[in-house]
């Protein structure tokens, strides 16, 4: 049963370096101090779940949440990102106006929290405290997995899904776009000077990874196959921000590594620690406090994180993994026939 | 010659001080312009005000012929008019060719849809970007320096990094706000010509510096600025032995 | 009528626990400029301090002395073991705040490892309600008011009639301009947060009192309230969070009239997002500080 404990922490550090990824674009690039990321992995994954779910019938007691529209993965996936892709596009049309930095960060972490309360107590929308539960497995009506082979499955299919938005966020970064958006980081007047204006920047920024976290979170419910606002607590927003603190901020191979460490390593270490009788929450405890030295360590030695970001330098090294790819193919076209 | 920049009756006060009272004054195409007078008289929150950073209370800001006062700076700085500042703000986490880069992205390019629908059409557009940058760092003596972190450079270095940003961007104006400050009095000659490559290129130039010698050694016209309005205008000889501008200087050797 | 004037009187209690807890760090934030988010946490310092006391004396007074110093040692502990050696390297403001939460959220584990994560108990002796004119208290209320009117005070004392209060005042205002004038900035920035740890650490034990329940993460749950009175007042405004603390504390309270009370807390966080749309910095601001710049 160890193969089977590896394969989960793998899916989870998979599933959360696309979350890290998406506060990466928000915190490493665009220098905003957001919580609400992990709000919007939530909405993700209630949106998932109600698009994904059958209705609620009469003979569900005490359940109770909106939709149910037994649509499969896919569609429940595509629902999350556009959903949260809008709730970004409000969310940070209104704060990004004014606000900065901490005073960003206190509003968005005091929206996360408010969006709790309410998906808490109403439990119209999604079930309150309880939370959604009972998920298909994506894709499993079609291919029809056995159970102790989906797992190799589903971490295959999250991989694919990291490597794309990897891919896709590589392709920003090295965009005009995505250069304008960390001056604007840097300096943001200066910026205006030169024509840019930070708030629409910033807004995009937002809005994409608003829609990262938001697949995410689709990724995560479909893997837990459950959700409730237990596990949706300011705790797992802080550590998202030490995955890319301690791995790299601004790099997405840098964010990708710090998730690993963070989950696999950590979480891996503390595991084959002795349980202590009377004390059940050593465990956890010990794995947070090691984790916060780590960030600890981080700030003071290596405030860039593990891989810094990179740089536009001269030459096909300097512009990540398209450019490589670009330059060998047209190297290829250029070699004269043999 | 037309005007390219007029200002007209700007008035601006911070609190209870009015730092700018009544300003009229404007600036002919492809010259340059000198802006002096003592400290306070208003210099720098006129250059804030033409170039969107500030709002005037009243008065109008008409840069080539369309009104200007109260956009956002940003969009001042598309219709082609820009500046520099007091204190050089380069990015210092980029490097200077990123630096250069971020000047030189043409408004389209920018765009995030840019980057995710068209990305072969703009890797093309990038190196095209990249060549005509580095040879701009070639002509101001930076292309050495093109992968360092624009935060490391000398306040010289600076100063000429974001002249060379002026030029990557392609403006049809600039506003210089005192580009000797900070920088090695020694750089004068070389500061003196980076400026002038703004005139090469038909880059019209609004200037504002305490050194009066540099101004003279620039500038065809200077307007003189006291207590928020212009007092006098002409060149900088005539300028000398103007009354009113030696009283404004009180004290000073002008 | 009555249902009201209660809950106003309810509102009050909150408030001044509120006031105790987010006046404490307007304080050290007025001197330091320092976003402390372990805040919370060293409210749930001071509520185990005394709950340890507790297990050794029964003694109110000296729960409460408990949980003031530790507090105090927990604040001066961070100033002094992170803060400062951060700030003497050139650590940025969004630095230094990344380290203020690491460190609450250790210690929160820590607390964690060492009392377990079960709720416990503060105990108090029998209280019964009392109508006071047209509120409804208990004693403890009642103390929890007194007390906080009573710590004010003293801190109001202090920051306009003694020397260190006017240092204080002085580096709040101006710190290039305090230094150079010759106040001991180092010595007043350790004492602001070992007075920021004396009060939280108090408020945390009447924190814990009032609610009656005590978990790791009770200063934490707290920490979005106090953020809410801090910026109502204007962050680094002691005076003005106090009056925060009040408006927080009656809406938290009157609308517990009219909406479910499990949106308590969601009333202080949507009057808090209201103030910083509107208002970033504080309804009693005038000042142009920036805190980006």
């Amino acid at each position: 049963m160890i193969v089977n404990y590896v394969v989960t922490v793998l899916t989870l550090a998979v599933i959360f370096s696309v979350t890290a990824l998406a506060l990466n674009v928000r915190w490493g690039w665009a220098g905003e101090f957001d919580f609400f990321v992990y709000g919007l992995l939530a909405v993700g994954a209630y949106v998932d779940a109600v698009f994904v779910l059958p209705p609620v019938t009469s003979s569900d007691v005490g359940v109770s949440y909106v939709l149910g529209l037994r649509m499969p993965f896919i569609v429940g996936a595509l629902a999350a990102m556009v959903i949260t892709g809008i709730i970004s596009l409000i969310v940070g049309a209104i704060a990004l106006r004014q606000l900065r930095q901490v005073y960003f960060g206190i509003t968005t972490f005091s929206v996360v929290l408010i969006m709790s309360a309410f998906v808490g107590q109403y439990t119209a929308l999604f079930d309150g405290y309880n939370g959604v539960f009972g998920l298909p497995q994506p894709f499993n009506s079609v291919l029809n997995i056995p159970y102790f082979q989906y797992g190799y499955f589903f971490l295959a299919f999250c991989v694919v899904i990291l490597i794309v938005v990897y891919l896709v966020l590589e392709r920003v970064f090295w965009s005009p776009y995505g250069l304008v958006l960390r001056a604007i980081r840097e300096d943001e007047i200066a910026a205006a000077a030169f024509g840019h204006s930070p708030y629409a920047a910033r807004l995009k920024a937002y809005v994409l990874g608003g829609m990262i976290a938001g697949l995410s979170g689709a990724l995560l419910v479909s893997y837990l196959s459950a959700f409730n606002t237990d596990a949706w607590t300011p705790i797992e927003t802080v550590l998202i921000f030490a995955c890319i603190i301690i791995g790299g901020t601004g790099n997405g191979r840098g964010v990708i590594l710090g998730t690993f460490i963070v989950f696999g390593v950590i979480l891996e270490g503390t595991r084959f620690l002795p349980d202590i009788p009377g004390h059940p929450d050593w465990d956890a405890a010990l794995r947070a406090i090691a984790i916060a030295l780590l960030v600890l360590l981080s700030l003071r030695f290596r405030p860039q994180g593990l891989l810094p970001e990179r740089h536009l330098n001269d030459g096909p090294t300097g512009e990540g993994v398209w450019s490589r790819l670009r330059d060998r193919m047209s190297r290829n076209a250029e070699a004269p026939p043999s | 010659m037309t005007a390219i920049l007029e200002v007209e009756n700007l008035v601006k006060s911070f609190g209870g001080v009015h730092a700018i009272r009544d300003l009229s004054l404007s600036i002919e195409e492809g010259s340059v312009e000198g802006l002096i007078g003592p400290n306070g008289a208003g210099k720098s929150t006129a250059i804030e005000i033409m170039s969107g950073f500030l709002r005037p209370d009243k008065g109008t800001v008409r840069f080539r012929g369309e009104t200007i006062q109260g956009l956002a700076p940003h969009r001042v700085s598309r219709l082609g008019l820009m500046r520099s500042f007091q204190l050089a703000r380069e990015w210092p986490q980029l490097s200077v060719l990123e630096n250069m880069l971020v000047a030189a992205v043409d408004n389209g390019r920018e765009a995030l849809w840019r980057a995710l629908l068209t990305p072969w059409r703009l890797h093309r557009e990038q190196r095209e970007d990249r060549e005509r940058v580095g040879a701009i760092l070639e002509e101001f003596g930076l292309y050495g320096l093109r992968n360092d972190m624009a935060g490391t450079l000398s306040g010289g270095q600076k100063r000429l990094l974001e002249f060379a940003r002026l030029v990557a961007a392609k403006p049809r104006l600039v506003l210089l706000d005192e580009p000797m400050a900070g920088v090695n009095p020694t750089m004068g000659a070389h500061i003196q010509d980076a400026i002038r490559r703004f005139t090469e290129r038909g880059i019209t130039v609004m200037l504002v510096e305490h050194n009066l010698s540099f101004v003279e050694a620039l500038c065809g016209s200077v307007t003189v600025m006291a207590h928020g309005t212009q007092i006098a205008r002409g060149q900088m000889a005539t300028l000398r032995l103007n009354e009113t501008v030696r009283e404004a200087y009180l004290g000073s050797n002008v | 009528m009555t249902i009201l004037l209660h809950n106003v009187g309810f509102g009050l209690v909150t408030a001044s626990i509120i006031a105790l807890a987010s006046v404490a760090f307007s304080l050290q934030f007025s001197v330091t400029t320092t976003p402390n988010f372990a805040h919370g946490d060293i409210l749930t310092v001071g509520a185990y301090a005394a709950y340890g006391a507790q297990l050794l004396t029964n003694n109110i007074l000296i729960e409460a002395l408990a949980a003031m110093v530790g507090g105090a040692v927990i604040a001066s502990l961070l100033n002094f073991g992170l803060v400062q050696p951060f700030l003497r390297r050139g650590a940025k403001r969004l630095t230094i705040f990344l380290v203020t939460v690491s460190f609450g959220w250790i210690l929160q584990d820590l607390i964690l490892i060492i009392f377990t994560g079960n709720a416990t108990v503060i105990q108090l002796p029998a209280v019964t309600l009392q109508h006071v004119g047209p509120f409804l208290w208990t004693q403890l209320d009642e103390i929890i008011i007194a007390s906080t009117v009573v710590i004010l005070a003293l801190l109001h004392v202090m920051l306009r009639y003694t020397k260190f209060g006017t240092s204080l005042r002085a580096i709040s205002d101006n710190p290039q301009l305090a230094r150079l004038a010759g106040i001991n900035y180092p010595r007043v920035v350790q004492m602001t947060w070992a007075i920021d740890g004396v009060i939280a650490g108090f408020a945390g034990f009447v924190l814990a009192a009032y609610v009656g329940a005590l978990t790791p993460t009770i200063g934490f749950s707290f920490l979005v309230v106090i953020f809410a009175a801090s910026v109502v007042g204007g962050l680094g405004k002691p005076y003005g969070t106090m009056v925060g603390a009040l408006v927080i504390g009656l809406a938290m309270e009157i609308s517990a009239g009219y909406i479910p009370g499990g949106y308590k807390t969601s009333v202080a966080f949507a009057i808090l997002i209201a103030v910083l749309l509107v208002r970033p910095r504080g309804v009693f601001s005038s000042d142009v500080w920036n805190f980006a710049e």
